[in-house]
């Protein structure tokens, strides 16, 4: 499968894999991490773009750059949003989030619902 | 008069059963799109229902009358009957005002800053992410959400939430509030754009993934990271998230082209009813002024 994917989408994607590597890591290791099929050409300038906008640090070792995510006020002014989120009194008129709490017969039923995900989607 | 406020009142009803009226199961875009139309549909209906009675009424206002040359002869005539209508259409159109400020501010609050990246990630224990609209928005995503996904997973993930910002879901949400606001029994109109705005992302995360299995596996993995809910969640959430998984273990959507278009017709017609009305107002209004001179 060819990725087609817009350029901000592999940035974003990038960027959350680093953020998963608090230690840093080169494009081979993203790359890997990553388990996407895309070139490593196109992890290492992915890296180089987003070190460019300043939303990632970096230090040479060996030939190789090790990329580490950079805390930045974007990121202090989200968690406040997200401390005002959870504060609110009615969060669900403020946001959609990706998901939400459950009740335990809801997760249940996700449980048996997940298996079949999980068998479906490993089956390619 | 009492015709224009006939018209808008069945408009107002007429929306507001439509809204109901909108299957769970229509294709995302168009539940969205429809119900938010016949929701501001209703509540404009309405508004415009008491900017009538409470205009008729504020003619009564010693003085008024002679200012906006309405014909004081027919007020007078029917004096009785306005006042206490007036009077409530009045109190009406104040609620109104003042639910739709503070649920504007309320909005304005839940935002991006005109500059900010487009991902933003937080150190955190509890598994969360979620959109703040904006120009052009930005993904608020946790660390602990990040590490308790797999990549695949986490590429379902940023594909719904850039979703919810492109294709400014935010703007349905935000209309149907405010009509909520005006027109309270549309209340559980909120829930359900909710639900279609979380579906139509899942349906564009799947499109841009390829693997409707695996946007339901990270759905489901990621609503299990979450705490379990106390009985206040029960209320809120009781089956959207199985809901939203079991779709996207079953087919795509297909457009059903005959009820959206009559839903469509329905509240472009409801819409066009109140403003008929409007026009109409204005029409008696003119004939008046010649008239009552």
């Amino acid at each position: 499968m060819t990725d087609r994917r817009p350029t901000g989408a592999l940035e974003r994607e990038v960027l959350a894999q680093l953020w998963t590597m608090p230690e840093g890591g080169t494009p081979g290791a993203v790359l890997e991490a990553m388990q996407s099929d895309l070139a490593y050409t196109t992890v290492m300038t992915i890296l180089t773009r987003l070190w460019e906008k300043g939303l990632v640090s970096r230090r040479r070792k060996g030939r190789a750059y090790v990329y580490r995510p950079k805390l930045t006020e974007a990121e202090l002014a989200a968690e406040r949003m997200r401390e005002t989120l959870a504060g609110a009194s009615d969060p669900k008129a403020a946001l959609s989030r990706f998901v939400h709490g459950l009740s335990s017969r809801e997760a249940r039923a996700l449980r048996s619902l997940l298996d079949e995900a999980t068998a479906r989607s490993r089956r390619r | 008069m009492l015709s224009a406020v006939l018209t808008a009142g069945a408009a107002a009803i007429g929306a507001a059963v439509g809204a109901y009226v909108v299957p769970r199961r229509l294709r995302p875009a168009a539940a969205t799109r429809l119900t938010t139309l016949l929701a501001v549909a209703a509540a404009l209906a309405f508004m415009w229902m008491l900017v009538v009675i409470a205009g008729t009424a504020l003619a009564e206002v010693h003085g008024v009358a002679e200012r906006v040359t309405w014909c004081s002869g027919y007020v007078a005539a029917h004096r009785e009957s306005i006042t206490p209508l007036g009077l409530l259409a009045l109190g009406g159109l104040a609620g109104a005002t003042v639910s739709t400020t503070l649920v504007r501010r309320r909005q304005r609050a839940f935002r991006a800053r005109p500059h900010d990246r487009e991902l933003a990630v937080v150190t955190s224990d509890e598994p969360s992410a979620f959109a703040l609209p904006g120009r052009p928005g930005q993904i608020v995503v946790t660390t602990a959400m990040l590490h308790s996904l797999d990549p695949a997973e986490r590429r379902v993930l940023l594909a719904h939430e850039h979703a919810h910002l492109a294709l400014r879901h935010h703007r349905y949400l935000r209309m149907t509030q405010l009509a909520i606001a005006v027109l309270p029994v549309l209340r559980p109109m909120q829930a359900r754009i909710r639900y279609a705005t979380e579906r139509w992302a899942d349906e564009e995360a799947a499109r841009v993934v390829g693997d409707r299995a695996l946007v339901a596996r990270a759905i489901a993995r990621a609503a299990l990271l979450q705490p379990t809910a106390g009985t206040r969640g029960m209320a809120f959430t009781e089956g959207d998230v199985a809901a939203r998984v079991r779709a996207m273990l079953g087919d795509p959507p297909v457009r059903s082209l005959r009820i959206e278009a009559s839903l469509g017709a329905a509240g472009i017609g409801f819409l066009a009813a109140t403003i008929g009305s409007a026009l109409f107002v204005h029409h008696w209004l003119t004939a008046l002024l010649g008239y009552c001179d």
